[in-house]
């Protein structure tokens, strides 16, 4: 319990600016208000940077395209995952083994490398980014959707709703599905939070959403070229980023614990190697 | 593991030759007259069509040929990767051994008293080093260690020999190495959990053993492919070049080049990077599991 209120506390505050951000901002963020390298006041809550722009207004926007992108893309991997997972493991065949081993060569693939690719297809904008972390997550769900199905399948309850006559789409989507919901929301919570820190190395590295307009990622890149003259600039944006992650984190360790204790070898850690562990997976 | 390397490299090819951007147009402008234009494409071999191209590559690949590149024509491709990987490679192999052993270390211990302060002190650590962006870190370090106190170089590197060099790669590697040691930490201290569990830990201790002995010689022998499993991976992910870490301090590894080919559609430097790194990982992972055999005697391979 005390995970859960620590894990709101991280997540809470950062989400809120950022939400609040949508609809109202202290200052503009693409314009000089005051002077620049301002330590933090109650003007400037975050201080100002080296152009004089107002932080706090700054992350607050720029948390907009983070976690847009970072939710969007859980979202459409999970939907994409778990209904190809569901396929998979439930007709198995050709198919589904092409589709496992496919989302095995996704996963070797660094997913920065995988970002990089992408971006030279469809230029650094958002839409490669967007596309290249739907990939990336796309097989934690897909794994983990196949694996369930294929234990729950051999289970006596889908059995007996093969004996009285229920169709296919039937045993999918109203006996298997609701089985695997917990293990998912776990996945998602996890890779929510591996999501936006992906989002904003890749926004570091000069990918994503492109200057003026501010992301966690880019600030910190360009406030680490005026290190010598302040701090505050590096160092806000990356503490609110951190706190979101840290607290996701915790709220899936609280979730997994509280949903089911038995699913650990399922989803030992946020993002295990490949090895023992993730195997022997049973829901 | 050569066929895997082949369709990787393939692979790669292909999806470049697809992809749109235009390396000829980039090194000749976009103001060059089509008759220049075409010399460029001419020069650089885009005129041919890709299976020659790719066969042409692999030949010289065998030969350990891997052409020059678009955008540094001073340099042939093996020469660039060999100067990234000067740098790429000790850093990976120290902060992988690194970040393995004190981990190690730490989770057994963690292990070993559930629910001690000690415990709840490095889990807490752990899980604060698992969340903190990687490039934060970095740029926290630099602050603290460069900028205010000056014990360490603001980044770059002079290259080998010249007696500074090892400062130029201390902070990097310190930044890349508090994630993984909390990462193999984690991993310890859950997987010893399951064995310290077993009977044959409650067997070492009830014939007497030091608690010593029975942690570090009975149960994390019997921890370890998991634990070996993570290094392998950890390392080769390492070897690819840490892109993001690498850019923070502006070290001139592979994951810099990879950044620079990507962005500059250098083909011949993307595909040597790429059947490089490709071949290291599949050598990595080759040599974890031969190693499971040394460690498990119940394991054995045809």
């Amino acid at each position: 319990m005390r995970r859960l209120v620590l894990a709101i506390f991280l997540i809470l505050p950062g989400l809120a600016l950022v939400i609040l951000g949508a609809f109202w901002l202290p200052y503009q963020p693409t314009v000089v208000v005051d002077s620049p390298f301002l330590p933090p006041s109650l003007s400037h809550p975050f201080g100002t940077d080296w152009f004089g722009r107002d932080v706090f207004s700054r992350v607050m926007a720029g948390g907009r395209a983070s976690w847009a992108i970072a939710a969007l893309s859980i979202g459409v991997s999970s939907l994409l995952g778990v209904a190809l997972g569901l396929g998979a493991g439930y007709f198995q065949g050709f198919w589904g083994s092409g589709l496992l081993r496919l989302s095995d060569g996704i996963l070797a693939f660094p997913a920065v490398l995988l970002a990089l690719v992408l971006a030279s297809l469809l230029g650094r904008g958002v839409v490669g980014v967007a596309l290249a972390l739907i990939l990336f997550n796309l097989p934690y769900f897909l794994r983990l959707a196949h694996a369930g199905t294929l234990s729950l399948k051999e289970r006596e309850f889908i059995l007996a709703a093969l004996a009285v006559g229920a169709p296919t789409s039937r045993l999918l989507f109203r006996h298997i599905l609701p089985n695997l919901a917990s293990p998912l929301l776990i996945q998602a919570t996890f890779s929510l939070g591996s999501t936006l820190l992906a989002e904003a190395s890749l926004s570091y590295l000069g990918l994503g959403v492109q200057p003026p307009h501010p992301s966690w990622g880019r600030m910190l890149w360009e406030a680490q070229s005026w290190l010598g003259q302040s701090f505050w600039p590096a160092f806000f944006p990356g503490l609110v980023l951190f706190s979101t992650v840290l607290g996701l984190n915790l709220l899936g360790d609280f979730l997994r614990d509280l949903l089911d204790p038995r699913l650990r070898p399922l989803l030992s850690l946020s993002r295990p190697p490949r090895g023992e562990g993730r195997k022997g997976g049973r829901v | 593991m050569v066929a895997t390397v082949l369709g990787v490299a393939m692979a790669a090819s292909l999806l470049l030759t697809v992809l749109p951007g235009d390396a000829a147009r980039l090194m000749v402008g976009t103001e060059a007259s089509p008759a220049r234009y075409e010399a460029a494409r001419k020069a650089l071999g885009l005129d041919e069509p890709w299976p020659a191209r790719f066969g042409r590559w692999l030949w010289a690949a065998f030969h350990g040929e891997l052409g020059t590149s678009f955008r540094y024509p001073a340099f042939s491709v093996a020469e660039l990767l060999r100067r990234g990987l000067a740098v790429t490679f000790p850093i990976a192999a120290v902060v992988a051994l690194l970040a393995f052993s004190l981990g190690v270390i730490a989770g057994t211990v963690c292990a070993a008293r559930p629910g001690s302060t000690l415990d709840l002190l490095l889990s807490t650590a752990g899980q604060t080093f698992l969340a903190i962006p990687e490039f934060w870190l970095g740029i926290l370090l630099l602050g603290l260690f460069s900028v205010r106190l000056g014990w360490f170089p603001a980044g770059g590197f002079p290259g080998w020999g010249k007696g500074q060099s090892l400062s130029y790669l201390a902070l990097p590697a310190l930044a890349l190495a508090l994630p993984r040691l909390a990462y193999f930490s984690r991993l310890t201290r859950a997987t010893m959990a399951d064995i310290l569990s077993l009977d044959f830990v409650r067997l070492a201790r009830a014939k007497g053993l030091q608690e010593g002995r029975v942690l570090f010689g009975h149960a994390l022998r019997n921890a370890l492919i998991p634990l070996v499993a993570g290094l392998g991976l950890t390392f080769a992910r390492l070897l690819g070049g840490a892109l993001v870490i690498e850019q923070v301090f502006s070290l001139p590894g592979l994951g810099k080049l990879a950044l620079e080919a990507a962005f500059g559609r250098d083909i011949p430097l993307l595909l040597g990077l790429t059947a490089l790194v490709t071949a290291m990982v599949a050598a990595v992972s080759t040599a974890a599991d031969l190693l499971y055999a040394l460690l498990d005697p119940r394991i054995r391979y045809a």
